[in-house]
């Protein structure tokens, strides 16, 4: 048998690894959303409940416009976001400075330009609904409280995609649980005992924006190096970069806000009065299936950038692969409950009689999630991978057919079917989506073929010999150099040897890429073993016994990076 | 795989080592190694057919040095090229005594 296909078969790359580091994140990643959830939703939710239906109303009616003006926070935190990971995975320490520095400059020009242009862009979006008179003194007691916590929600959203990236999911889910409880008993503090209304609930989730913007920024000083930039300045090209790369995810918010616009403006065309509480509790649903969403997107975004860095495929391939599994059980799973008790979540919201419609509309709006869960990851992967061109053109386009969608729909069929848009939206997204990632796969199968020399493996401890083995004979049967195998084989086997021992057991988890060219070969070296010491003394001893210490002196050159609980060595020869 | 092969004659003993002296190998080579060495004063290891050697391979060979220091002498031979390789960036050139 070709040595090749032997060695790629018997110790293929399988997922441990990757599906381990998912299972640690993934229940962090779902209380941070939860909680967020309860930060977004527990005004309508309280409102609802305590005031009623047309103070509802006016908190959905205003939702549009906290998208619109949060598009910035977005930008910002989701191109820094990629920036600083992608930096991580190359090991480019002066590049990540200088990312960190930029971020700094960005952050306070951000907060005061959100500040600022919110005004006018709240004002112009409340008088375009043309409300009753009453109905607009709502909305605007409740915009004040709102809009002082937006400032203040730039820098928990960068905040949270920089915990994330540096794989503090504790500190992540604290800090959200934190800010929604803070945000609940707020609400009910200033709705429930002080009798304030709608506006209470605004000045509620202000209240827990502050506290959470302080505690984020504490945390990150005290306990991270996000803010160290020792003495890199902000540059033009970085700021730039990171504007850029937060381009996709920011038209897909900007677009999210002109949909919620326009279709608020259909539906209430649609339904008359009712159509706030009907898009009040769709969007408390689709809240609920981003949680799921963004808890998997979250908790894959930190491995996506890190072997996007590293330019690992296969494992990227992988990665999706797990991840859209994942994301398809869970809002698989939601969409089957909203399907089977829709009028849960009516009551939820202290809605007894639901409007006409009100039912099929949440089923029918429900269809979409599960869709909706794999565009974002392909977002993910594009936007790690640096397509960003069609993914922000994907942004704009798919999602600016959604009102068109649904107003097509509300002229031809009964108002309910508006609610399939969504699914007619996302479906449009999701065939480009599949179209691009095939042919980027295809071009990257030419690539390999071109270059069949490149090994992905997953190797346990008890296999390392063995492997090491396949390896020297693969240089053999390949003609590559046999000083580069040896080395490559040595390496390895003593990486997986340290993983082993400083795990004090078998059960690590290590996936390898080698490379070999003519006249260099590169391993990349992925495990889960405990934090790799390096002692200064015993790097300057003559004699070199240690599994570590010979790897060093063997190669060429040697980068090593602790990221997210993993060690990630690479190795040049 | 390692195949060990060792003999003892008045103090004066001759061990030859074929194949990889990996992390697995060495534990075992360090067993078989332990009484043996015991009324040696000369030793020689023939490395003329081990092709691999790790670090664990190392401490062996290092436990061997040090332990024939205080008992006699101790030559390695027929050192092959990539496990003088090992030898020259582990330092152990400067240890061993290689001919």
């Amino acid at each position: 048998m070709d040595k090749q296909a032997d060695i790629k078969t018997d110790f293929q790359l399988r997922g441990e690894l990757t599906k381990r580091k998912l299972r640690e994140y993934l229940p962090a990643m779902l209380v941070t959303r939860l909680s967020t959830l309860l930060l977004v939703s527990v005004d309508g939710l309280v409102v609802g409940n305590l005031v009623g239906k047309d103070a509802l109303s006016s908190v959905s009616i205003f939702f549009p416009a906290t998208v619109f003006i949060g598009v910035i926070s977005v930008i910002l935190s989701s191109g820094a976001a990629t920036r600083l990971s992608v930096g991580m995975g190359k090991i480019d320490i002066d590049g990540l400075r200088t990312t960190r520095a930029s971020l700094k400059l960005l952050m306070v020009i951000g907060a005061v330009v959100i500040a600022l242009i919110q005004i006018p862009i709240v004002a112009v979006i409340i008088a375009s609904y043309k409300l009753s008179p009453e109905m607009n003194s709502l909305v605007w007691n409740y915009a004040i409280g709102v809009m002082i916590s937006m400032p203040f929600g730039l820098i928990s959203t960068i905040g949270v995609l920089q915990l994330q990236i540096v794989g503090k999911m504790k500190a992540l889910m604290g800090m959200a649980i934190l800010e929604g409880v803070a945000n609940l008993i707020l609400d009910l503090l200033f709705v429930g005992l002080f009798k304030m209304g709608v506006a209470g609930a605004g000045f509620g989730t202000a209240g827990a924006n502050v506290l959470r913007a302080a505690v984020t920024i504490i945390f990150l000083l005290k306990k991270t190096e996000t803010f160290y930039s020792g003495n890199a300045k902000p540059t033009k090209s970085e700021i730039k970069s990171i504007l850029f790369h937060g381009l996709p995810d920011g038209f897909s918010s900007l677009m999210l806000g002109v949909q919620n616009y326009a279709m608020m403006a259909i539906i209430l065309a649609a339904f008359g009065d009712s159509g706030g509480v009907i898009k009040g509790v769709c969007t408390f649903a689709g809240s609920l299936s981003l949680v799921l969403i963004d808890g998997v997107q979250g908790s894959m975004r930190p491995l996506m950038g890190l072997l996007s860095g590293a330019n690992a495929l296969k494992f990227l391939r992988m990665l999706m692969r797990q991840g859209t599994i994942l994301i398809t059980a869970l809002t698989g799973a939601l969409v089957l409950v909203v399907e089977m008790f829709p009028n849960l979540l009516y009551l939820a919201h202290g809605v007894k009689a639901i409007p006409d419609n009100g039912l099929l509309s949440l089923r029918f709006y429900a269809v979409f999630f599960v869709l909706r869960g794999i565009n974002t990851l392909f977002r993910l992967y594009f936007t790690n991978r640096k397509i960003l061109r069609f993914t922000t053109i994907l942004s704009i386009a798919g999602n600016a057919t959604l009102p068109l969608f649904a107003f097509l729909l509300s002229r031809f069929l009964p108002p309910a079917w508006i609610w399939w848009a969504y699914t007619l939206t996302e479906t449009v997204i999701f065939t480009a989506n599949i179209i691009r990632y095939v042919r980027l796969q295809k071009k990257e199968r030419e690539m390999r073929n071109r270059d069949e020399k490149d090994l992905y493996l997953t190797v346990t401890p008890p296999e390392a010999i063995e492997m090491s083995r396949r390896i020297r004979s693969y240089a053999d049967e390949n003609g590559i150099d046999k000083k580069h195998a040896f080395r490559v084989a040595l390496c390895m086997e003593e990486m997986v040897a340290y993983a082993q021992n400083s795990h004090k057991s078998d059960d690590v988890n290590v996936q390898i890429i080698i490379r070999f060219f003519p006249d260099s070969a590169m391993l990349m070296i992925v495990d889960d073993g405990r934090c790799i010491f390096l002692d200064k003394e015993e790097e300057q001893q003559k004699i070199i016994t240690t599994n570590y210490g010979l790897l060093k002196k063997l190669s060429k050159e040697v980068e090593y990076k602790y990221l997210l609980n993993l060690n990630y060595t690479v190795c040049k020869y | 795989m390692l195949n060990i092969s060792k003999r003892s004659e008045n103090g004066i003993a001759y061990i030859t080592l074929t194949g990889e002296l990996d992390t697995l190998s060495s534990v075992d080579f360090q067993a078989e190694i332990e009484g043996f060495l015991d009324d040696v004063t000369d030793l020689t290891l023939d490395l003329e057919n081990l092709v691999y050697i790790t670090s664990a391979g190392l401490r062996v060979l290092l436990y061997i040095e040090q332990t024939m220091e205080e008992q006699g002498e101790m030559h390695v031979i027929n050192v092959g090229e990539d496990v003088m390789y090992v030898f020259e960036v582990s330092g152990f050139t400067e240890v061993l005594n290689i001919e």
